[in-house]
């Protein structure tokens, strides 16, 4: 195996599983998600030809900048969500076992109860694995909101969540 | 009335706090999926075709490119024969270059070429391990990626396109 790659490779290494997952707060269906992360990153990459490791909020940004343009083609993601609600459950994190499998759809279900603000800071938060610092600056947002809103997310998930499943690892 | 225990919401403000932090490293310990393989695919197409960093020697001329100033250079030359011939007159001083060059460069057009030699570069192998689908059945997940390089039988002109192949083995559940 080489381990000569381009430089975006790294970067796509690194960042697209939790790319695809905040896209997905706003494109719940992965085809668009995947649509989304994919203009996203290339936008990103062709602004940033040398993007050091500071720049992951804008790549953040990029993101959520072409999934919100995606949803104005109402008509395409309305049909496309139809077709995944016919196609059954959607999965967001990978589950080795029967057991893991159902916590993630009740993490999935209880996130997708929750506002998009809040949402959108729990995600980056624990899964884009950004500091709050770099979250305010995704989003344009003063840092102590950001900061409110996920513990206002992770508080409302607590009492959403099975609570035998608090402590399931 | 007795007056609020201060110490006993202490105590559950405490306890609160500890199981918000329980749940949120219980949640940062669940892995995103990864994306399916034309997502990679198409960002590398697309960065290849219009990003000249996108590779490491990407200062050589590739057929893509070539192929598309050969475009250019092409209804530019039709273009300007028509102008001459609309306007009844024959080119003249500068202009003969210009049509003697398109024609030498459309002898070398991709279309007229002969078919391209290809080679594999390997760059990756990914085991993703086992992972419940949509699907039922678990499968092992393994991802190989190529560079397939094009290169035309002059030795002038290379293609690079990247493919991802995905191999999915089923595994059975005991």
């Amino acid at each position: 195996m080489t381990t000569s790659k381009p430089d975006w490779q790294w970067w796509y290494d690194a960042h697209a599983a939790r790319l695809l997952l905040y896209a997905r707060q706003w494109l719940p269906v992965r085809a668009d998600a995947e649509d989304a992360v994919q203009v996203g990153f290339v936008k990103f990459w062709r602004s940033r030809a040398r993007p050091e490791a500071s720049d992951l909020p804008l790549l953040f940004a990029a993101v959520r900048t072409a999934s919100l343009d995606l949803i104005k083609s109402q008509q395409r993601r309305t049909n496309r969500e139809q077709n995944a609600l016919n196609g059954g459950p959607t999965v967001w994190w990978d589950a080795d076992t029967l057991a893991e499998r159902e916590w993630t759809e009740a993490v999935a279900q209880a996130i997708a109860s929750l506002p998009l603000d809040q949402r959108e800071a729990l995600v980056l938060r624990i899964w884009g694995g950004l500091t709050f610092t770099a979250i305010a600056r995704t989003l344009d947002e003063n840092m102590n909101t950001v900061a409110g809103r996920y513990r206002t997310a992770l508080t409302k998930l607590r009492h959403l969540l099975p609570e035998a499943c608090h402590d399931t690892t | 009335m007795t007056p609020p225990d201060k110490g006993f919401d202490d105590r559950v403000a405490h306890a609160d706090q500890a199981a918000i932090e329980r749940l949120s490293a219980q949640l940062a310990g669940m892995r995103p999926i990864e994306p399916g393989s034309s997502m990679w695919s198409q960002i590398a197409a697309d960065l290849a075709t219009q990003s000249h960093d996108s590779f490491q020697d990407a200062s050589r001329c590739t057929r893509a490119a070539v192929g598309e100033r050969l475009m250019w250079a092409t209804g530019g030359a039709i273009a300007a024969s028509l102008a001459f011939l609309l306007a009844g007159t024959t080119p003249v001083g500068r202009e003969q270059p210009v049509a003697a060059a398109v024609h030498d460069i459309s002898l070398v057009a991709p279309g007229e070429a002969s078919p391209p030699q290809v080679r594999e570069e390997a760059i990756g192998w990914i085991d993703e391990g086992i992972r419940f689908t949509n699907t039922s059945t678990p499968t092992r997940v393994v991802r190989r990626r190529v560079i397939e390089r094009h290169l035309a039988a002059d030795g002038n002109a290379e293609v690079r396109v990247p493919r991802e192949d995905v191999i999915l083995l089923p595994v059975a559940l005991r």
